[in-house]
């Protein structure tokens, strides 16, 4: 082999080796070019949400619309069902109130059918909100003890388990702050369990309906017996009543009487709250708890 | 030959890399958004409820909510989007449709606190105002005072 062959040789490895590594550099930069555009995307997801937020701020305050609603958006919202425990936290804020003095506080579950288990769980959870506000944890033990068994009879306990333990923890130790999330989660945990049982929907309006009864109930008492214009209009919520008055429309139930019984009393506190929230009297709060106390009285028959 | 199957490796591993980027987003996701916030501000004595609503949205459509709020309390609303939302905003309206609060800052995650004049209904709008996808899902949840 002479020199030039010999050259022409190891030009030609060289050529081959250089194109092998051409193709091999090719590859590993298209990969990585590759690897990184999807790290790109990656980042892009929130990256680009923040650098185009950034963007987006500087222009999107100039570009956004004014916010606007009429009754076309609102004619099929749904209807956001208040936790008892924020009508007696605003309650709180306007009067003393002696929370335990006409709560319910049921002491034992004697009841069989699935709606009343329901609608005395509600109760029983309104019943531990005012435990709350009255710092009394005896009964909020005792109203944790009759929610799970309520609970268990429906057989959902699973689903409420964690939520009761804690709330248990937190009342002994009474970690007041937290004990009103405490019964929330115990309560949202209920509503969730009922997802799995049949008529789930019934039980939760009945649920709702019970812890509603109850807090007019027991704020209606006071408000009659300590009257005043601020505290009452807390029971003048009419949106709440329509949503029970829906709810309760809707059911396919097995006592129909029962059902009709309630929803005459509910017709009933409709008109009082329509004919009377501009200017609230002691005999229209009286007139609201007389039916709540009918629709408690009906339930536990 | 070695050296090309390195390449090949590359490549599926790239691939790998594509497929494996896809995020999958989800109410879960949304949820930790809304609870990001939610657990910043319950330092702040927020009572927050586990209660949340939830749904899907395209870009520029909007859910509406109402609640009765009552006078008294203070309240915190808190939206907040899957990773495939840009930009979540929140709108509060008494019923009289007066815009009472509002957060319109881009942002997965939006918040507004308002103090009820008046115990009644109000209502929430919760806008995808700004998305990377279809069917971004978002959660709705809320804490009082």
């Amino acid at each position: 082999m002479n020199d030039n062959a010999g050259k022409q040789v190891i030009n030609r490895l060289t050529l081959n080796t250089k194109s092998q590594m051409k193709i091999l550099a090719s590859s590993m930069v298209l990969s990585l070019l590759i690897f990184s555009a999807c790290s790109d995307a990656k980042k892009g997801d929130s990256g680009s949400t923040d650098t185009s937020s950034t963007e987006t701020a500087d222009t999107t305050a100039a570009e956004k619309p004014t916010p606007t609603l009429d009754s076309s958006a609102t004619a099929s919202a749904e209807y956001f069902m208040p936790s008892p425990g924020e009508i007696f936290s605003a309650m709180n804020k306007l009067d003393e109130v002696n929370w335990m003095e006409n709560a319910t506080l049921l002491e034992e579950n004697s009841f069989e059918e699935n709606d009343a288990q329901s609608f005395w769980m509600g109760v029983c959870v309104a019943d531990a909100f005012m435990a709350i506000q009255a710092k009394d944890n005896e009964n909020l033990s005792d109203m944790n003890m009759l929610i799970f068994d309520f609970a268990k009879n429906l057989g959902i306990e699973e689903s409420l388990e964690e939520s009761r333990n804690k709330l248990e923890e937190m009342n002994t130790n009474q970690n007041w702050e937290s004990l009103t999330s405490g019964v929330d989660n115990v309560y949202t945990d209920f509503i969730n369990g009922l997802d799995s049982v049949q008529g789930g929907d019934k039980l939760l309006a009945y649920s709702s309906l019970g812890g509603w009864a109850e807090g007019v109930q027991v704020i209606g008492t006071h408000v009659s017996n300590n009257f005043n214009q601020e505290s009452a209009k807390l029971l003048f919520a009419d949106n709440v009543v329509n949503e029970l008055v829906s709810r309760m429309e809707g059911l396919s139930v097995d006592d129909e009487a029962q059902k009709t019984a309630i929803l005459d009393e509910l017709t009933k506190i409709q008109t009082v709250i329509a004919d009377n929230s501009d200017n609230i009297t002691k005999e229209s709060v009286d007139q609201l708890v007389a039916g709540a106390n009918s629709i408690l009285s009906t339930m536990k028959s | 030959m070695n050296k090309l199957k390195i390449s090949i490796c590359f490549l599926v591993l790239a691939a790998m890399s594509i497929t494996g980027s896809k995020i999958h987003a989800t109410e879960a996701g949304a949820k930790a958004e809304a609870q990001r916030i939610a657990n910043a501000l319950s330092s702040w004595g927020w009572d927050f409820r586990s209660y949340y609503s939830w749904g899907t949205l395209d870009e520029g459509e909007s859910s509406v909510f109402k609640k009765t709020f009552y006078s008294g309390n203070e309240y915190v609303l808190v939206a907040g989007g899957c990773e495939y939302a840009s930009d979540v905003d929140l709108e509060i309206y008494d019923g009289n449709y007066n815009l009472i609060g509002k957060d319109s800052n881009a942002g997965k995650a939006a918040a507004v606190t308002f103090s009820p004049s008046w115990t009644g209904e109000y209502y929430i709008k919760v806008k995808m105002y700004d998305a990377t996808s279809t069917g971004v899902h978002w959660v709705l949840q809320y804490g009082y005072r």
